[in-house]
């Protein structure tokens, strides 16, 4: 579905990306993890035309994209999410998700989109004609993400999606998440809680200061001692330390 | 799940006995079910698993003796199907016939998790480098460390035959900061290091923990002292089970039983009446949760009492001194479980010394058990060329090792030594 | 259910190459970031050409890294090589065949589980499922063998007996009692147990065997065939050594036409021995293999010594890992002897320290009519090795034979010859004298 090979990014003189290959199949949920700085989400910015890389090559549905338009990308069937769950405070959700849909001409389809958003976010179908602005965090969050799936993409980019929200509103975002992707969804997902992303996801990679240090399926990682150490926190205790 | 078992050790009685007794009545129901050999037992002894309402009911069921495990060899003691099994673990056994221990997968899990929380009460961790120095005889237990070791996260090295001078290299360039060995052992190794000159400063050693043999006081110091490691035994019968069905904790006030994983009890070896807490007695086990060989009051033969009162370390388990002694004629040798007649077989199987008269000695070297074998001169095995006679003694102290795992030294001597000694042929003269 | 269930991990096995090829450019970038970062041997190496990992745009670019030898191993004894600190590591084996001069491989515990399942892979392959017993007839202990394949097997759920080796009597009760299905071993093991059957009557047919999975020594269609006929049973090869991981780097599948390489772990390479130079895919050199999953112990371009050529195209049997020819020999100064790396020049100091000289000396490796491995020493007579009385010989021969065995591990024969018989030149006296069959299997 894509593919990444030997990215090289810089911003003005400062080499971010240092040669990062990683690849997303159809239907997989990859996580992409590491502290912050490390460049995860120059990566996807990269991805999705927002940052031109120097050098590699960037694969999406068989098609190099690689140096073209954001736009572009997007009607190809890629669909970023940014971190900071930027919606429009001052429209209804579903204006919002309508706005999503501006690629599509015919209102029919569009109204279809709202429908199986809504289906996979009920809690956006309550609060259909409330201003986003008054939303809660992992609403907006919902709402954010239900936007970039109204023209079903093939390809999601989610940024940061738990960031700043409280961890039982997280985790319902995260429940969204792997909810979308049983439903065949294709996800690139890239964040700072590391537990919560290697449980929902098939692969992940494990990225340090512009490069990749790890890739792997998640529940190896997930027991992995070095990444619980630097990223699961060293709260945990095994079975037989001693009490 | 893996909290709940940490939390185990903690365990309140109440709830330690409502569990032991759903896993003592689903066990018997299971081996009742599929091991022959217990329903025939139990039918012979009229009770059948419905009487069992309480613990305290077991004492009405049979005992097993290890005259029982070779029966319906090889696999008829299992109590699941092959397709079940993912180990099998020859062991030479103490009678005629080998044991044949069958594992499951969870079989396996469990007795890592007992192994590692032997390890993990002794303190060893993921910054040990783990040595593991045990008599090829108990291969299946340097298996067991192994992996008890790698479950706490240490290194290990898995266990290789080398000479003891070896063995201290191999010590001292890997770090070795924790060494799993018998107790003799760990006193041979002393003299090796005083033989070539070295002492604790040369290695990285912290942790020695002993099994398979029952550890003095005055060995323990020695160790102790002479290495600067703190000393912690495990204790286990090494034919059927692991080596940490029972583990000293840091207060080495006796050595706590998983009792989450078998049911203990100190009997009479005389006449099999169960013992109250602080007597002497035989070691009477039930597996609780082993699935591919259940063992039900299994007779270890190991002499020890239990200890009353709580321990300081917090931990609930019921504890046992250390082994005293042992009942009936099995030899314990290095660590390694043998009965005489296993000696005599091999004596017996080959036909120069089939007729034979032979007395077994053991004595110990360098803190080290020998066995010494007295073997009878006969026509038989008299011949003028002394090669021939040499080689015959060479191959039956290649089988000793190979079918018993004993390092046996074989003398010569006249039948009228045989008349002198107060003991029987076939005897044993234990030195130790 | 028919390819499912000879193929244990399909999503891996069947890559297309693009696929493959992209997993390993991504694998390979994540490992040479981390010996860069953690092992000083490999950033000292990578920082004296000028290299930096964000270099590799491509798996052709590997080439311009330099090669890792044994010797590069053994100097970084004991712990220098480990690109993870001693407490991720789980366990340590040691991969020479001698403890005089070993280098230590770590796994950690993600090591370990791969291990498992690549060795699973390799059994699948030839068929073994949950329901065989599978006897393992190689040594437990610090070497890779054994405790490599145990684990594999326990992994499918078959059941593992841990034989290990010795007392071949002892070896064929269980063979015969507990029902093996397989028996994992030396192929020269196998021929020894087909002669002990015979001598105790015992007709292999009656056994529950069905196939052996053999490796640890060079070997040929020949004894392929030998004990093919000999045990009634089908034999399979396979491939690894413990300085990149252990048994499970490469097996053959049920067409036995090569052995399927796990290259989504390794990546192979074949090289001239002499010029170092990358040779087309289906010449014969010497294999060098970069591990791009390892994580205590990734060895990068590792010459193995070992020749064989590469083999990329199809087999009927769905797998898409290229496939590399039984084993040819070795190209460097190692035999393996009864499956034990032994480096010739071991021998000097051994005979340095019983004999207070060190004479010329020569190793002859030879089979003997059971396929067993014997190892000849050839030592040129000089005056300090000659002494008066035959007793007094005879024992510094014995002294010599013991003290190789415990130090080498195996126990050789001891020859006295004519110092002319040898040469003492090292150019044009070979150190080793193989007369062991290296027909390439397969071929």
């Amino acid at each position: 579905m894509l593919r990444l090979k030997s990215i090289h990014t810089y911003y003005g003189n400062i080499h971010v990306l240092k040669g990062i290959s990683l690849h997303v199949g159809p239907g997989e949920l990859v996580a992409l993890i590491g502290a912050n700085g490390a460049g995860k989400t120059t990566t996807l910015k990269t991805i999705s035309g927002l940052i031109r890389p120097t050098k590699g090559e960037i694969d999406f549905v068989g098609v190099p994209i690689r140096g073209m338009a954001p736009n572009k990308i997007v009607r190809k069937g890629l669909s970023h999410v940014p971190e900071g769950r930027q919606v429009f405070a001052k429209m209804t959700v579903w204006e919002n998700l309508e706005l999503g849909g501006y690629l599509e001409k015919n209102n029919a389809v569009v109204h279809e989109a709202i429908h199986r958003v809504e289906s996979l976010f009920p809690v956006l179908k309550k609060r259909r004609h409330q201003l986003a602005g008054t939303l809660s965090g992992g609403e907006q969050q919902m709402l954010a993400i239900g936007r970039a799936l109204m023209g079903w993409p093939k390809l999601l980019l989610l940024d940061e999606p738990s960031l700043g929200l409280a961890p039982i509103v997280a985790h319902t975002v995260f429940q969204s998440i792997a909810r979308l992707r049983d439903e065949g969804m294709t996800i690139l997902l890239v964040e700072q809680n590391a537990r919560a992303a290697l449980h929902i996801s098939d692969r992940a990679y494990i990225m340090e200061t512009g490069r990749m240090i790890m890739e792997g399926p998640s529940r190896e990682l997930l027991d992995h001692k070095q990444i619980k150490r630097a990223y699961l926190g060293k709260g945990y205790r095994e079975v037989w330390e001693s009490p | 799940m893996s909290d709940r078992k940490r939390e185990n050790e903690r365990i309140d009685t109440q709830t330690l006995e409502q569990l032991q007794l759903e896993q003592l009545q689903s066990t018997i129901n299971r081996a009742w079910k599929h091991v022959p050999f217990y329903k025939r037992r139990f039918q012979s002894h009229g009770v059948e698993p419905a009487g069992l309402r309480a613990i305290q009911d077991i004492a009405a069921l049979p005992f097993t003796t290890r005259q029982d495990l070779g029966d319906d060899y090889p696999y008829g003691l299992f109590a699941v199907p092959l397709r079940d099994i993912v180990r099998i673990s020859p062991a030479p056994g103490t009678t005629a016939k080998p044991v044949v221990v069958g594992f499951t997968r969870s079989d396996l899990r469990v007795r890592n998790q007992l192994t590692a929380r032997f390890l993990s009460a002794a303190g060893v961790g993921d910054m040990d480098v783990v040595q593991i120095c045990l008599n090829p005889g108990l291969s299946n237990w340097a298996r067991a460390l192994k992996e008890g070791a790698e479950v706490v996260g240490a290194s290990v090295m898995p266990f290789t035959m080398m000479s003891t001078a070896k063995q201290l290299m191999v010590m001292e360039d890997f770090k070795t900061s924790v060494l799993l060995t018998t107790p003799s052992y760990g006193m041979h190794l002393l003299d090796t290091m005083e033989g070539l000159g070295k002492s604790a400063r040369d290695l990285a050693l912290k942790t020695v923990l002993v099994v398979g043999e029952s550890l003095k006081d005055s060995d323990r110091n020695a160790l102790e002292m002479a290495l600067g490691v703190k000393v912690f035994v495990g204790y286990g019968p090494s034919d059927v089970l692991g080596p940490a069905v029972a583990f000293e904790c840091p207060e080495k006030q006796g050595l706590h039983v998983n009792e989450d994983h078998f049911l203990l009890e100190i009997v009479d070896p005389r006449n099999t009446t169960p013992l109250p807490p602080g007597r002497e007695g035989e070691i009477v086990l039930t597996t609780l949760t082993a699935r591919a060989f259940p063992l039900i009051r299994f007779r270890t033969g190991d002499v020890a009492r239990i200890l009353e009162g709580p321990c300081a370390c917090g931990r609930t388990f019921v504890r046992i001194s250390t082994v005293s002694g042992h009942v009936g004629n099995i030899l314990t040798i290095r660590g390694v479980k043998t009965h005489p007649t296993q000696i005599a077989q091999i004596l017996a199987a080959d036909p120069k010394t089939a007729s034979s008269r032979f007395l077994i000695h053991l004595y110990k070297e360098n803190h080290l058990d020998m066995v010494e074998i007295w073997l009878e001169m006969t026509p038989l095995l008299f011949s003028d060329e002394v090669k021939n006679i040499e080689q015959v003694l060479k191959r039956l102290r290649k089988h000793l090792f190979q079918r018993l795992g004993l390092e046996a030294t074989i003398r010569l001597v006249e039948s009228l030594t045989f008349d002198l000694e107060d003991i029987g042929p076939g005897g044993v003269v234990d030195h130790r | 259910m028919g390819i499912a269930m000879t193929i244990w991990d399909q999503s891996r096995e069947c890559m297309s190459r693009d696929q493959l090829e992209q997993l390993q450019l991504e694998r390979l970038q994540a490992t040479l970031n981390r010996v860069y970062r953690n092992v000083s041997f490999y950033k000292k190496t990578f920082d004296r050409i000028g290299f930096d990992p964000e270099d590799i745009d491509d798996l052709g670019a590997l080439s311009v890294l330099p090669f890792t030898s044994r010797k590069d191993l053994a100097a970084a004894y004991p712990y220098e090589m480990f690109a993870v600190p001693l407490r991720e590591v789980v366990r340590i084996h040691a991969s020479s065949g001698t403890l005089e001069n070993p280098s230590i491989v770590g796994y950690t515990a993600n090591d370990v589980r791969h291990w498992q399942d690549l060795v699973a892979r390799l059994l699948t392959a030839v068929g073994v499922t949950r329901d065989d017993v599978v006897q393992v007839a190689f040594n437990y202990g610090l070497f890779t063998g054994a405790f490599g394949l145990h684990y594999g097997i326990e992994r499918i759920g078959a059941s593992v007996v841990p034989a290990s080796v010795g007392n071949t009597r002892r070896q064929v009760s269980i063979l015969k009692d507990y029902r093996t299905t397989t028996l994992v071993c030396t192929p020269g093991y196998a021929l020894r147990i087909a002669q002990v059957l015979e001598r105790m009557g015992i007709d292999p047919k009656t056994l529950a065997l069905k196939r052996g999975i053999f490796g640890g020594e060079p070997w040929d269609e020949q004894m392929r065939t030998a004990v093919e006929q000999q045990l009634y049973i089908r034999v399979y090869d396979n491939y690894g050594l413990s300085e990149v991981m252990g048994p499970g780097v490469a097996g053959e599948c049920l067409n036995r036409q090569g052995l399927h390489l796990a290259e989504d772990h390794f990546i192979a390479e074949i090289v001239d021995p002499v010029t170092g130079q990358i040779l087309p895919d289906g010449s014969t050199g010497e294999l060098v293999l970069t591990t791009i999953t390892k994580e205590a112990f990734p060895v990068i371009r590792f010459r193995t010594g070992d020749l064989t050529s590469l083999d990329r195209t199809a087999c009927p049997c769905g797998r898409t890992l290229a496939r590399i020819a039984g084993i040819a020999g070795r190209c460097d100064d190692i035999v393996i002897v009864k499956g034990v790396n032994i480096h010739p020049v071991e021998v000097g100091p051994i005979l340095r320290e019983v004999t207070g000289t060190e004479p010329a000396y020569q190793l002859v490796v030879d089979r003997d009519d059971a396929y067993q491995d014997r190892l000849g020493i050839r030592i040129a007579v000089s005056e300090a090795l000659f002494f008066d009385k035959m007793e007094k010989q005879r024992v510094m021969v014995d002294r010599l034979r013991k003290k190789i065995r415990d130090t080498l591990g195996v126990t050789p024969d001891i020859y006295l010859v004519e110092a002319a018989s040898i040469g003492t030149d090292s150019e044009t006296a070979p150190r080793v004298v193989d007369k062991r069959t290296r027909g390439k299997p397969g071929a």
